[in-house]
């Protein structure tokens, strides 16, 4: 883990400027997967918000930079937003289960974006210009390269934490059975919103660095639901609710499925579509889960391991 | 004047959200299935009937059981060989293979057919009857008329049918409808092709009166959304309910907060439903 922070430090001494640019997708991607394995993979809430939050915190950026304040100071105001938002979603929402409470995310992302682009302030359909950054192109992607990895960093050190704290024991235990937990003494609904919280927050506050990356931003481009589907799909890659799970999907999707399929960019949401179908048939437990009973197991039951992950349901 | 104007849009409309409905509250209820493909099926019927009348001259009208024969036999297909193999994991699943599915379907339909808006331009489209200043346009009314006899027919399959039996049997308590001898693999696949076949004619009849392309499958799909967590789950009555408050509210929306906010406003009261009343104004179990 240390080695990887160092490398990701290191890369853009020794990188190209597409190199590094490719980086920074794969950084933003982990950081959705990250916040949606909060909510949904620890607590086992399906929801459709990071891109609720995302296009949220890049428009909080978008207007408060062309008022003219400073770039970092709307990071902070944009998660704090995105997280005061997400406080008084949640404590209704999260009364909903199952399929009604991922309904009511996708509701949320889609009414933020009718929002978007209706109101004034976010210039409607046709769209919000951001100050341009000065300098070269070689400072601007190392800046904005550095600005992903902080957050990126920042999220990876909270999941870390918190699975590893009280809270996160907590969420697994709502997770697996929820009437159980609250009868340890559990307060569930306390404990659902500072998931929900915590897996809005980083969305809003990547969404700032992406607006002012982008410096145009349109309701369509940052309220866009597959923003929210790639970081489940990485995520349940990886390994739900696991730490490293979000991280090591958000890798594999972006850069070998980019070298695989470069050729045909055209059939790219049909190929993401082909591997969530495979994921779910094969490996639903997501590659964490294998890597760990090939650890234990060795490499010969390799075939068997496999096997047990996939379950079939007679019916 | 203005306002039974809009109210006679309103419940026209109302009627083919019923019907656009209707289908995935029907799988959902059923198998606890959160049907992305739902939208896709409808798209997917809309074209069949679109192709129909372009190649071959076919009147829009006669396409209808084209449509849903060849979405039944798809919605089998996928259910047997995919979904049932997951249909017992958690929920979310199913949820996201469905998605999986939709992105495959939605970019081989952009492929195919182009993402061009495509409208089914039948000699009578332009007709409509006026009086007293209000117009009806014709083909507003034949969609109302067949979405409701098309919800009928469904209604009638279920309640009287044996299949339909079993199917309701299967939705009241799974174990036992099995030990009764129901196949539980095989009505879950009737119910999945049945819910495409009602979602693809209500797609064609969608196409006769509106512009379709395939991304339209999304907009299907959160109309359904909102009129079952409206009408609530699984059950008939309730999708015309929903389908008549959406049509409703989405044009009073537009009329007083203007025409952009029309979809907003949609999304605002399945959010304010599900704070309120998350089981639907007519939620309950069973179809009748």
């Amino acid at each position: 883990m240390g080695m990887g922070a160092v490398a990701l430090i290191l890369l853009p001494s020794f990188s190209e400027n597409d190199v590094i640019r490719k980086w920074m997708d794969i950084l933003l991607i982990a950081i959705l997967a990250i916040s949606w394995n909060f909510i949904g993979g620890l607590t086992g809430y399906p929801s459709f918000a990071p891109a609720a939050f995302f296009g949220l915190g890049a428009y909080v950026t978008a207007i408060l930079m062309k008022a003219g304040f400073n770039f970092f100071f709307t990071l902070v105001i944009g998660s704090a937003f995105g997280g005061m938002i997400a406080l008084a979603l949640g404590i209704p929402i999260l009364r909903l289960r199952g399929h009604y409470f991922a309904i009511a995310t996708f509701g949320v992302a889609e009414f933020f974006r009718e929002l978007a682009d209706n109101l004034r302030i976010t210039g409607g359909g046709d769209g919000i210009n951001l100050p341009q950054i000065t300098g070269g192109p070689d400072y601007f992607t190392r800046f904005f390269y550095f600005s992903m990895l902080g957050v990126a960093v920042l999220a990876f050190l909270v999941q870390y934490f918190v699975t590893r704290h009280r809270l996160g024991y907590g969420l697994v235990a709502i997770r697996e059975n929820e009437a159980a937990a609250a009868m340890t003494g559990i307060d569930t609904t306390k404990y659902k919103v500072i998931a929900f919280v915590l897996s809005s927050v980083f969305p809003a506050m990547a969404g700032g660095v992406y607006a002012y990356r982008a410096a145009f931003l349109e309701p369509i481009d940052v309220f866009d639901i597959l923003f929210s589907i790639k970081a489940i799909v990485m995520t349940m890659l990886g390994g739900v609710g696991t730490v490293m799970g979000p991280i090591v999907g958000a890798f594999i999707m972006e850069y070998l499925a980019d070298y695989l399929w470069g050729a045909f960019t055209e059939f790219h949401s049909a190929f993401l579509g082909i591997i969530i179908v495979l994921i779910v048939l094969f490996i639903p437990r997501g590659l964490m889960a294998i890597i760990q009973e090939l650890r234990l197991k060795g490499w010969r039951s390799l075939g068997p391991i496999l096997r047990s992950n996939v379950q079939r349901f007679k019916v | 004047m203005l306002y039974l104007q809009i109210l006679i849009n309103s419940i026209l409309l109302g009627g083919i959200y019923a019907c656009i409905a209707v289908g995935f509250s029907l799988v959902w209820g059923v198998m606890n299935i959160l049907n992305i493909l739902h939208g896709t099926f409808l798209m997917l019927g809309g074209y069949v009937t679109f192709w129909l009348f372009k190649l071959y001259g076919v009147d829009p009208f006669f396409s209808l059981p084209v449509s849903a024969a060849v979405m039944f036999c798809s919605g089998y297909v996928i259910q047997r060989g995919l979904i049932n193999k997951i249909v017992r994991a958690p929920m979310f699943m199913s949820l996201i293979l469905t998605f999986g599915l939709q992105m495959i379907v939605v970019r081989l339909a952009i492929y195919f057919f182009t993402g061009d808006f495509r409208t089914v331009q039948p000699s009578y489209a332009s007709f409509s009857l006026s009086f007293y200043g209000l117009i009806i346009p014709f083909v507003r009314v034949a969609i109302f008329v067949l979405g409701l006899i098309l919800t009928a027919l469904l209604f009638w399959f279920l309640a009287r049918t044996r299949t339909g039996r079993a199917i309701r049997a299967t939705r009241m308590d799974l174990d036992s409808a099995q030990l009764m001898g129901v196949n539980i693999g095989n009505i879950y696949a009737i119910t999945y092709g049945l819910g495409a076949a009602v979602a693809a004619t209500a797609g064609s009849l969608v196409s006769v009166g509106f512009a379709i392309s395939p991304v339209s499958d999304v907009e299907f799909l959160s109309k359904s959304f909102i009129i079952c967590t409206i009408g609530g789950l699984g059950n008939i009555m309730g999708a015309l309910a929903g389908g008549l408050i959406l049509g409703l509210v989405e044009n009073f929306g537009a009329l007083y907060l203007g025409p952009g906010l029309q979809n907003a406003v949609g999304y605002m009261v399945l959010i304010l439903v599900l704070f309120i009343r998350p089981t639907g104004l007519m939620g309950r179990k069973g179809f009748e």
